[in-house]
């Protein structure tokens, strides 16, 4: 019973004040304050909680394929001595410290980069191989993204003057036009599961049994 | 027609090595290929910039990673070099962790340039858990209490007079997607925002950006050179064009290419 009924009531009082807290205009009264820095407090507490459990979970997973030698476990091993060299550069000289400038610089950085980069391959051979004209509304797609993309480039002006203009047209209004529409269809069905969960209609939150 | 159905089986490797051709030879041999106009949307960042008085503060908003460091770093190290050429301060912030690394980057170069000091012409705050953009509403030095390097914020001297965004000029938030500030910094406390975005992911900001409920938008390594180009110092952004143009150039051919192979030999099978 209080298992059940705590969460639900704890869920319903944040969720209300939240609302209130965000469309009652913003007057610095104590009670406001309050609120902010009891949320601004609480939150890194969470976060951290958060970190410890991302990381567990990452340590356990990566133990486990190389406990059990499973196809690929090489690469667990060097994300332990990843987070073993990480770790002890970090503590051992600290944020200000160099040597973790020259990890975040030299390994972090053209890791991170090359991982993305890999991107502009596959969508090169998607489009060679995907982007067909095989419907009318694909065709409108492939024509739109042609002149989008030319318009974005240097030599889009060499074809024709008023293409970057033509470009931001298409961004201002017929692109706008769709986003506006996916971000209100987005909003409101967030607006009715926070609902749903502020009432106590969807519990699911609670467990697999409710 | 089997040349034609040879190129629609093409193999994949080919078209990789031709994307890397078409990255990497611009960057070895560069093209200067020319950059015409400029969109409203960086321009009224510019502009905005212009207009403030010295000794106003900016703050850098720093929420993506390095794998977008490309397109957005260019356009970070822009406007930060532009609020240094007009004496304006720079507080930097970033919202996520791998962050930090970057706004310290942007600092020290922009910083060398423009001879600014640390803690009285820019600080960079590093990173923070929590609702950071709801609490700098309410109070920046309770929400970053010390600077990246530990520093107590309240010693700061570029700080003195920086409490909450309405002594905030403007918010400049570099991202890879989406803003976390429309929400709280804008709706809730009138602030000035400008978003610098990857090109992918500017597409989603133009409804904010006719709203006004952001002042100007840089989408993308184009705008990053347009900027470079309004403050006079072309760097990053309009060397890498040629790189982006080339490889766009080649994306736009494949495109044309595997639709009329796509077409020659659909005719043949029918």
């Amino acid at each position: 019973m209080f298992k059940r009924k705590l969460p639900l009531v704890l869920t319903f009082v944040g969720g209300v004040v939240m609302i209130m807290w965000f469309f009652i205009p913003r007057s610095n009264q104590p009670a406001q304050i309050f609120f902010t820095e009891l949320t601004t407090r609480w939150m890194p507490i969470i976060g951290a909680f958060f970190l410890l459990i991302g990381l567990a979970s990452l340590l356990k997973l990566h133990y486990a394929k190389i406990a059990h030698q499973r196809e690929g476990w090489g690469y667990s091993v060097i994300t332990f001595a990843g987070i073993a060299f990480m770790c002890i550069v970090g503590f051992g000289w600290g944020a200000k410290g160099v040597p973790l400038a020259k990890a975040y610089e030299s390994v972090f950085i053209p890791l991170d980069s090359t991982m993305f980069s890999i991107l502009a391959f596959y969508m090169a051979s998607a489009a060679f191989r995907a982007f067909r004209a095989r419907t009318i509304v694909a065709t409108i797609l492939l024509v739109t993204a042609f002149i989008v993309m030319l318009g974005r480039v240097s030599f889009g002006t060499s074809i024709w003057d008023g293409l970057p203009s033509f470009t931001e047209w298409i961004m201002t209004v017929p692109n706008m036009a769709q986003k506006r529409g996916i971000l209100l269809g987005i909003c409101l069905g967030m607006l009715a599961t926070s609902l749903k969960i502020i009432f106590g209609i969807e519990r699911s939150y609670l467990g697999s049994k409710e | 027609m089997k040349f034609w159905e040879m190129l629609s089986k093409l193999d994949r490797r080919i078209i990789f090595a031709l994307v890397f051709l078409a990255v990497l030879l611009p960057l070895v041999f560069k093209m200067g290929l020319p950059i015409k106009g400029i969109q409203p949307p960086v321009k009224a960042i510019y502009d905005h910039i212009e207009k403030l008085p010295e000794g106003s503060t900016v703050l850098i908003s720093i929420t993506y990673s390095p794998s977008t460091m490309p397109e957005l770093y260019p356009m970070t190290l822009a406007v930060i070099r532009h609020c240094f050429r007009q004496n304006i301060k720079v507080v930097c912030v970033s919202l996520g962790i791998t962050g930090v690394g970057i706004g310290e980057m942007a600092l020290q170069e922009a910083a060398k340039e423009y001879n600014k000091q640390e803690g009285v012409d820019y600080v960079n705050l590093g990173f923070q858990t929590g609702p950071v953009t709801l609490g700098m509403g309410q109070d920046i030095h309770k929400t970053y209490p010390t600077d990246y390097k530990g520093i107590k914020v309240a010693e700061l001297p570029v700080m003195k007079n920086v409490k909450t965004y309405k002594d905030i000029g403007l918010i400049v938030d570099y991202t890879a997607s989406g803003t976390g500030y429309i929400g709280t910094a804008v709706t809730m406390y009138n602030a000035n925002l400008a978003v610098g975005v990857t090109a992918v992911g500017a597409a989603d900001l133009y409804p904010y950006l006719q709203t006004k409920q952001i002042i100007g938008l840089m989408g993308g390594l184009r705008s990053a050179a347009e900027y470079e180009l309004l403050i006079e110092k072309p760097d990053k952004g309009c060397i890498r064009m040629d790189s982006q143009s080339i490889a766009h150039l080649l994306i736009l051919i494949l495109i044309v290419v595997g639709n009329i192979a796509y077409f020659v030999t659909r005719r043949k099978r029918t």
